[in-house]
C-alpha cells in the first residue's frame, strides 16, 4: 500500500471484511495488511465475535409448546428408521424377495456424487441395497444430478407447466403412461409446478416438480426401468442422505421405478412418497 | 468425533447440568431425550434468528426442526471450533438466508464458521455467563447503535440483503450504508465489551 491505513480505516476495513462488504480493491488491501500485521487476526476474531452476538439482541419469542415433541418424533424416526410402510395404502409392491422384510424400510446411507457413487454402510446390512444400485445402476447418480440441475436451470425447474395432472401424458415425448401410474402429491401436500422428459440410466421417464413452501421443491421421478434392469429391491423403499442434505426414496411397481428427491430428511421424504401411494 | 469432547470446557453451573458437548455426544449415540435438552437450551435461540428472518410462524418452526434434524445429522459440529450456540446461530442465520435466496449460501457460511471460529471461542470471556445476561447485554449494547446502524446490519444479518440492496431500499448511498454498517459493527463490539467488564 502507498500511503499507510490510519488506525480507524484499518478498523472500519477489518469491520468490513467481517460484514463481507470489501471492494476487491479493499479485500486486497486488507489481505496484504492481515499478512503484514498477524495480530489483526483478533481483531477480525473479535468483530466476528461481536456480530455473532446479534440474535441475543432479539426479542425473545418463544416457540409453540408443540414444536419440540414434533422435532422429537421426527429425530425418533430418523434415527431408528423403523416405522413400517401402513399397509393400507401399501401398493402390491412388485419384488419377489421381499416377503417378510417387506416393512424395513433403508438404513441411512450416505452418498458421495464425486467420481463413482459410493454409499457408505450406517445401518448394516439394509444400507447394502443402496450400494448394489449405485454399482449396477447409473440413473441413480443420474436422478441427483438431474435434480440439482433442475434446481439451478437459468429457465425454471420444468420443461412444460400443467396446471391438471391429466395433461401430462400428451406432453411427454419418448415416454408413455397413464395418469394413474405418474407420482402424484395429493394438492394439499405440494402444488405440482409442472413436469420435464428424462432419460436417466438408460431409461425413459419423466420428472415432475413440486412446490411444498415457499422454498423447498421435490423432484418426482417415474423411470421406465424393467426389473431385470435393476437390483431387486430387498426392502419396500430405499432412502438415502446425502452429506449436502439432498434426500432420495425409491420404490418401484411392476413397470416402473419412483423416486423422489429433495433437500429434505429421508424421513419426510418417505412420507410424501406414501402420499403418492395412497393416491 | 467422540474424542472431540473438549475436557476444559468449563461446567455452566453445578450439579446436573451437562455441557452441550456431553448432550451433543449423547445425541450421536442416538440417545434422543439429549436432542431435548438441546432444544430447551436453544430451540428459543433458534426459532426466534428464524422467526426474524422468514417472519412466518409456520416456516420459523420448519427451519428450527430442520437445524435440531441437521445438528443430529450432519455431525459437523465440533466443540473445539466454537460454542454450541454460536454453531446454531450461524447455521440457522444461514439456513435463512438460504430460504431467502433460495439458493445455496449456506456452505459459504459453513465453510466461515469452520474457519473462523477456530480457537477463537475458547478463550472468549461471555461463554461464562448465561443466555439470560447474554441476552440482556446485547440488548442494552444495541441501543447504543444509532438506528440506521442498527437496521443496516439487521437486514444483512438476518436477510442477508447486500449493502447495494439495502442501499437502493433506503435510498441512500451505498458508502452511507456501509459506513453504517461498519460502525455499527464496531460500535457494537466496543459496548459489548465495556458491559462485560462490568459483569
Amino acid at each position: 500500500m502507498a500511503i499507510p491505513l490510519s488506525p480507524q480505516e484499518i478498523q472500519e476495513l477489518t469491520a468490513g471484511y467481517v460484514l463481507g462488504d470489501l471492494t476487491s480493491a479493499e479485500a486486497e488491501a486488507f489481505q496484504s495488511l492481515l499478512a503484514d500485521t498477524p495480530e489483526l487476526q483478533a481483531e477480525v476474531a473479535s468483530l466476528q465475535e461481536a456480530l455473532a452476538m446479534m440474535p441475543y439482541g432479539l426479542e425473545e419469542v418463544k416457540p409453540e409448546q408443540g414444536l419440540r415433541s414434533q422435532i422429537l418424533s421426527a429425530a425418533n424416526a430418523e434415527l431408528f428408521q423403523t416405522n413400517p410402510l401402513p399397509k393400507k395404502t401399501r401398493r402390491p409392491w412388485a419384488m419377489s424377495t421381499v416377503a417378510a422384510g417387506l416393512a424395513i424400510v433403508c438404513g441411512l446411507a450416505t452418498l458421495h456424487l464425486r467420481g463413482q457413487v459410493r454409499l457408505l454402510r450406517v445401518q448394516a446390512p439394509i444400507a447394502q441395497q443402496g450400494n448394489d444400485i449405485s454399482q449396477t445402476w447409473s440413473g441413480l447418480s443420474q436422478i441427483l444430478e438431474d435434480h440439482q440441475r433442475s434446481m439451478v436451470n437459468p429457465n425454471g425447474p420444468v420443461d412444460f407447466v400443467v396446471s391438471r395432472p391429466d395433461e401430462i401424458p400428451d406432453l411427454l415425448s419418448g415416454f408413455q403412461t397413464t395418469v394413474a401410474a405418474l407420482p402424484l402429491l395429493p394438492a394439499k401436500k405440494g402444488l405440482l409446478l409442472g413436469g420435464s422428459n428424462c432419460e436417466l440410466g438408460g431409461a425413459q421417464g419423466l420428472r415432475l416438480t413440486y412446490q411444498l413452501g415457499p422454498d423447498q421443491t421435490v423432484s418426482a421421478y417415474q423411470l421406465a426401468v424393467a426389473k431385470e434392469e435393476f437390483p431387486e429391491f430387498q426392502s419396500a423403499q430405499i432412502t438415502m442422505q446425502q452429506p449436502d442434505g439432498t434426500g432420495i426414496v425409491l420404490w418401484r411397481d411392476d413397470e416402473y421405478l419412483y423416486a423422489l428427491v429433495a433437500e429434505l430428511p429421508t424421513s419426510e421424504l418417505q412420507s410424501l412418497a406414501y402420499e403418492i401411494e395412497g393416491i | 468425533m467422540i474424542q472431540a469432547i473438549d475436557e476444559t470446557q468449563p461446567v455452566q453451573s453445578v450439579m446436573t447440568h451437562e455441557t452441550d458437548s456431553a448432550l451433543v455426544v449423547r445425541l450421536w449415540d442416538g440417545d434422543v431425550s439429549a436432542l431435548g435438552s438441546l432444544y430447551d437450551r436453544y430451540g428459543t435461540l433458534v426459532y426466534g434468528i428464524a422467526l426474524k428472518g422468514l417472519r412466518q410462524v409456520a416456516e420459523a418452526e420448519d427451519l428450527t426442526q430442520e437445524i435440531f434434524l441437521k445438528l443430529m445429522r450432519t455431525r459437523s459440529f465440533n466443540p473445539r471450533r466454537g460454542s454450541l450456540a454460536s454453531y446454531l446461530t450461524t447455521l440457522t442465520r444461514s439456513r435463512v438466508i438460504d430460504r431467502l435466496r433460495s439458493q445455496s449460501t449456506q456452505r459459504k457460511y459453513l465453510n466461515q464458521w469452520h474457519h473462523n471460529q477456530s480457537d477463537v471461542d475458547s478463550s472468549t470471556p461471555m461463554k461464562h455467563i448465561t443466555q439470560q445476561e447474554r441476552r440482556a447485554l446485547v440488548r442494552e449494547a444495541l441501543t447504543t447503535l444509532k438506528a440506521q446502524q442498527r437496521e443496516v446490519l439487521e437486514l444483512s444479518y438476518y436477510e442477508g440483503q447486500s449493502q447495494r440492496d439495502i442501499a437502493e431500499h433506503l435510498g441512500v448511498p451505498l458508502g452511507t450504508v456501509k459506513s453504517w454498517a461498519r460502525r455499527g459493527l464496531l460500535q457494537l463490539r466496543q459496548q459489548l465489551n465495556l458491559l462485560e467488564e462490568d459483569v
